[in-house]
């Protein structure tokens, strides 16, 4: 493809011919448009990026977009995403899910994702609850919400995934809301440009288990406060704030981890794929 | 549009877009008719997958009308010409006016609910033209939006007259005998 053509990509040649089944008025609706709206503005062409997901709603985004991609294990679209990264430095590799897939299930692998910094952007939409198993409370669910399933809450202290994600070591961090597709996108687009691993939390209401979160479209407001690189000066906002700021909140200057066979082309020992012992001494050392 | 301003984007609205150039403003007029066309396209069939064909076929004729408006634009003044980033366009809200925002759907929406959210759409992209025309920075610019004023004044009467078929919906428009919150 040449830079021509890619330059006339729209956000429709990312979406596929399949339809979402998610019910009318779910946030992931917007954040779909806001990823396919990025794609786009980034201009690579479908063929060159992966959408890597795990299970639950939010996970069966890769089937609606046109790029390949790979519909995982429940909690395990940051493990696939960065093998997939690893072996595949050319491609743009985007990790999707939602919070309970990510936070709960995929937890471990959520620190160690952090941790590792593969350059990977993983797109968090976040509606507090499961919705596909009908409305448990998942680890960001506030402690008092009532419903049938938990009657009084929880009263457990919900996950604060930005500032975990701080401490584990991303490389960029932003919250954004599906009911801004248009600066979702941008933020997607800053995200999947910045080296190493890209947080985005997007607060994507669940009109079916959580209707209250209707009124989410009201009490988001842009950061206050123009992206720091320093992580503490982070940490302490988000840790501070009212969990409705949007924007980028962090971004740093961490060299994005990438294994040295894969980032020079050559093979690793063994034949063409790499074999558990290059993975041993890279991911051991 | 409900909500409060989106993230800080440099400068935004329709007195920041009077004050660019006839082609932004083309782009802008052109990206209102193409997101409209397509968001009217995506709720269509959200309402037919849920069953609700009468709100879903609506919605495919509103999809139709804002396509149609798109290429007349594209046609007439090439509108579609001038490549815009993510970040040139200068929206106010959360979103281009005329779109109906995800989040406002319902599966059980009737059709005076669904061309009463298209109105309110019709009515923003309005004020939007008529706030460039206001504070336009040339002649030119603001013949044109007012020309493109002129016809969103014109779809929201018809889309008016359209509602205006429909009967108000009962009270309990939303009960569902079988809810997905069933536990």
């Amino acid at each position: 493809m040449t830079a021509e053509t890619a330059r006339r990509l729209t956000a429709r040649d990312y979406k596929s011919a399949l339809k979402p089944v998610w019910c009318p008025g779910c946030g992931d609706f917007s954040i779909l448009s806001a990823i396919t709206m990025a794609m786009a503005e980034i201009a690579r062409p479908p063929e060159e990026v992966a959408v890597i997901s795990g299970i639950g709603c939010s996970s069966r985004v890769p089937a609606y977009t046109n790029c390949y991609g790979f519909h995982g294990v429940h909690g395990r679209a940051l493990p696939l995403a960065t093998g997939l990264k690893l072996s595949r430095p050319d491609l743009l590799v985007i990790a999707a899910g939602g919070d309970g897939d990510g936070y709960s299930i995929g937890g471990n692998h959520f620190l160690h994702a952090c941790r590792r910094n593969v350059d990977l952007t993983y797109i968090v939409m976040d509606n507090q609850v499961y919705g596909m198993t009908k409305g448990q409370p998942s680890p960001t669910t506030p402690p008092e919400w009532d419903s049938a399933m938990v009657p009084g809450g929880t009263g457990l202290r919900p996950f604060h995934p930005l500032v975990i994600a701080l401490a584990a070591g991303a490389n960029f961090v932003a919250r954004a809301f599906s009911g801004d597709p248009s600066g979702t996108a941008q933020i997607l687009v800053d995200a999947i440009r910045h080296p190493g691993f890209s947080l985005i939390e997007i607060l994507s209401p669940c009109v079916t288990f959580r209707p209250e979160e209707r009124e989410w479209a009201k009490q988001v407001h842009p950061a206050a406060v123009e992206e720091t690189g320093d992580r503490a000066q982070a940490a302490r906002r988000v840790l501070t704030d009212d969990g409705f700021n949007t924007g980028i909140l962090y971004c740093g200057d961490r060299a994005p981890y990438q294994p040295a066979f894969a980032a020079s082309g050559m093979e690793p020992a063994g034949g063409g794929a790499a074999g558990n012992a290059d993975f041993d001494m890279e991911f051991r050392p | 549009m409900s909500g409060p301003e989106g993230p800080k984007r440099g400068d935004q609205g329709p007195l920041a877009i009077a004050a660019t150039d006839r082609e932004t403003l083309l782009a802008h007029a052109y990206a209102i008719e193409q997101e409209a066309a397509e968001r009217y396209e995506a709720l269509a069939e959200q309402m037919y997958d849920c069953g609700n064909e009468e709100v879903a076929g609506l919605f495919a004729k509103l999809a139709e009308i804002e396509a149609k408006h798109a290429a007349e634009l594209s046609l007439e003044h090439g509108a579609a010409n001038k490549p815009m980033a993510l970040a040139d366009f200068m929206w106010e809200g959360l979103q281009s006016p005329e779109v109906i925002p995800f989040e406002e759907m319902h599966y059980l929406m009737q059709p005076h609910q669904a061309l009463t959210l298209a109105l309110a759409a019709e009515r923003r992209a309005l004020l939007f033209y008529e706030a460039v025309a206001g504070q336009a920075a040339n002649e030119d610019m603001r013949t044109l939006a007012a020309e493109f004023a002129a016809e969103e004044a014109e779809h929201v009467r018809l889309v008016l007259e359209w509602q205006q078929r429909y009967p108000e919906p009962e009270p309990d428009w939303d009960d569902d005998m079988d809810p997905p919150m069933s536990l």
